[in-house]
């Protein structure tokens, strides 16, 4: 019964995650990827059949040595290690992900970038060797300085 | 016994050597020790060099068809971690290991900011997820090197902030995360349904008479879905034309060499050792995939506007020819071994040519400081020739290869696959392979007639070619050396064609042998003793 209810909300976790992936929206993407991958984790939760009330430690009673212990009411420490592993993995793309978007708005705001500015029409093929300042001196300094212009890099009170 | 266990241990290395030299690099400020060399760039180099003597090593003690096996802590068999290495492994390493050293020496010449941004570390992070992925025994050891490569390549697809290379880039993220997560359902299934996620075990247990039936088809579908978007076959190749492009020319370069061709290994690794019906079952639909892909690849590779973007796109087309040798290879019950190998030759052929030009390609728009050498109104006419001479040979020699004209490796390679397809009377595959290997040499002619011929001073009316060409310093012998030794490494492999096939021969012999593979991870662990 439980199995059964856990594989209704993979698929609703599923197709909830697949629609606001398809919404063209950047938020509802980054939601829409958590979901799906919820779904991909609670799946690797119940591959191994669940097992309520128990821990995943082998009760180790006295036995002789080439015996193999009772395993009995057991819970399989393996997909719990899978999905900690697939949820490192899922939260720090995501993190990259939202990053990406908030870089894409950046850049559209930016008023270094017209709009079409295409990646070849740009002279930025100015190796730092020459030493004149190029596009991406841009990305340099908003990782190195507060950004100037945007809302509260003024309230900070830094030495700008 | 305990000589080649003792060897094995080296296989962590492949590992361990490029993590060390990324993670040194993270920790060490970055500073210059001469001109052009700073220590990150340095680490790299070394890391390089060390991944090469390593790869040597492998190859030579590989290529008579022995396995290497690590079982990682001690642990044995399909519990442990396991690192596998037969032939296969070691010839995609090796080509692996003289691609990133030949990125390295390029990246060092014409890398721009994107050099303080990390690339190096990256680039040795990115390393690490490859070689993991050629070695890794078991399904989630291969899913976290692949997350490693892939997480990696995130990083470098954006590096630099450009608003176009965040457009491809988000792409390029959310369907290579959609992949990763199908393969993490394939590696749940595996576990619930098998209790094993050590290939080897797997093969074993696939085999139980009283399996279900929907299982075997199942995990296969699983898998081809990730790995055929990770390797940017035809229905799922769109994240490639749209972010490779953007990156610089070293990233490109380093992408057209290594990236899709994990997702390639993975495919041939795993279908004939777990799932050789469904690769007899299923080709009708493999081979309409990868004949899909040689068409795209190719009419994308001739539409596209600037030279990265042709030669990008046009690895579809190639993919698609791995994937066919590998999809007729299928069908040979019994001589499996026979379709792999002018597969594998391809696929060796293509890592080594595809990178020589993308890197000729970067070269050239770095030069000219624009990509459009397309000819027509708004491109062509880079007249590169007179002052570039060497530059000039060199993508021309790449650009044979790649259309496969002797004595290029690209030749041996085409025919085996050709001879191939009309051993099996796939005479339409036949003619759209064909098609497309003239449609490709069209192509890149016409790349080199615009990067290459008329005279530099005669420009396009206001068009992108206005700008001044750089003719001062710009790259010299840190970039046309690498170009050189992998077209020199592609003309070794077309002229000693004789022992290029024994070596993709055996690669194949050992891919398709499934019992020896099981046999030699299965050596300390019993693993049929263990089976369910």
């Amino acid at each position: 019964m439980s199995v059964l209810l856990l594989a209704l909300l993979v698929m609703l976790l599923l197709g909830s995650g697949t629609y606001l992936i398809l919404r063209q929206h950047a938020m509802k993407l980054i939601l829409g990827l958590g979901l799906i991958s919820h779904a991909f984790n609670l799946i690797i939760f119940s591959a191994t059949g669940l097992t309520a009330g128990t821990v995943p430690i082998l009760p180790l009673p006295p036995r002789k040595a080439d015996e193999l212990p009772e395993v009995g009411h057991f819970a399989d420490p393996l997909p719990h290690a899978l999905i900690l592993t697939a949820i490192v993995i899922g939260f720090g793309v995501t993190a990259y992900l939202i990053a990406l978007i908030q870089r894409l708005h950046e850049v559209r705001d930016g008023a270094d970038y017209s709009a079409g500015t295409a990646y070849h029409d740009v002279e930025h093929f100015s190796p730092g060797r020459t030493g004149e300042p190029d596009d991406y001196m841009y990305l340099e300094d908003t990782l190195n300085e507060p950004p100037i212009g945007r809302a509260g890099a003024d309230t900070l009170g830094e030495d700008q | 016994m305990t000589a080649s266990a003792n060897l094995a241990n080296l296989l962590a290395l492949f590992a361990i050597a490029p993590l060390c030299a990324a993670g040194g690099s993270l920790l060490i400020p970055r500073f210059q020790l001469l001109p052009r060399l700073h220590t990150h760039s340095l680490a790299a180099l070394l890391a390089g060099v060390v991944n090469l003597m390593l790869a040597l090593w492998l190859m030579a003690s590989t290529v008579q068809g022995t396995h290497l096996v690590l079982h990682v802590g001690g642990h044995q068999g399909p519990f442990g971690i396991v690192l596998v290495a037969d032939v296969f492994s070691a010839l995609l390493l090796l080509l692996t290991a003289v691609i990133y050293l030949g990125a390295v020496p390029f990246a060092i010449d014409v890398l721009d900011q994107r050099d303080r941004m990390g690339f190096y570390p990256l680039s040795l992070f990115l390393l690490m997820g490859v070689n993991g992925t050629f070695l890794a025994g078991d399904l989630f050891n291969l899913y976290v090197f692949f997350e490693i490569l892939v997480i990696t390549s995130f990083v470098l697809v954006t590096l630099g902030g450009q608003r176009d290379q965040i457009r491809g880039g988000l792409r390029f993220v959310v369907l290579n995360l959609l992949g990763s997560m199908v393969f993490l359902g394939a590696v749940a299934v595996a576990y619930g349904t098998l209790g094993t996620l050590n290939m080897a075990h797997i093969a074993v247990l696939l085999r139980q008479p009283d399996l279900p039936a929907w299982l075997a088809p199942m995990m296969a579908g699983l898998l081809f879905v990730a790995f055929a978007g990770k390797s940017a076959l035809f229905p799922l190749h769109f994240w490639l034309p749209c972010s490779y492009h953007t990156t610089h020319p070293v990233v490109n370069a380093l992408f057209g060499g290594l990236l899709t061709k994990v997702g390639l290994y993975s495919l041939f690794r795993l279908f004939p050792l777990l799932f050789p019906e469904q690769l007899a079952s299923w080709q009708p639909a493999f081979l309409m995939l990868a004949g899909a892909s040689m068409v795209i690849g190719t009419l994308g590779g001739l539409s596209g506007d600037t030279i990265r973007r042709a030669l990008s796109f046009q690895i579809i087309s190639h993919i698609g020819f791995i994937f066919a040798g590998l999809a007729l290879a299928g069908a040979r019950n019994g001589v499996l071994a026979a379709g792999l190998a002018p597969a594998i030759l391809y696929l060796a052929h293509h890592m080594v040519v595809k990178t020589a030009v993308l890197m000729a390609g970067g070269a050239v728009e770095l030069e000219l400081r624009t990509g459009r050498v397309v000819p027509g109104p708004d491109g062509g006419a880079g007249g590169l020739l007179t002052h570039r001479r060497w530059l000039a040979i060199w993508f021309f020699l790449t650009a044979l290869s790649l259309a496969g004209i002797p004595p290029f490796s690209g030749f041996t390679g085409k025919l085996g696959l050709l001879r191939l397809m009309v051993s099996m009377e796939q005479w339409l595959l036949l003619a759209v392979a064909v098609l497309s290997s003239f449609v490709t040499l069209y192509m890149i002619m016409r790349l080199w007639q615009g990067a290459f011929w008329g005279s530099p001073q005669v420009r396009c009316e206001g068009g992108p070619m206005a700008a001044p060409t750089r003719l001062e310093p710009g790259f010299g012998l840190l970039t046309l050396t690498p170009i050189a030794v992998l077209v020199g490494c592609s003309l070794l492999m077309g002229v000693f064609g004789e022992s290029a096939w024994s070596v993709a021969n055996q690669a194949a012999a050992t891919l398709a042998d499934a019992e020896t593979y099981i046999d030699s991870v299965a050596l300390a662990g019993h693993l049929a003793d263990v089976g369910h």
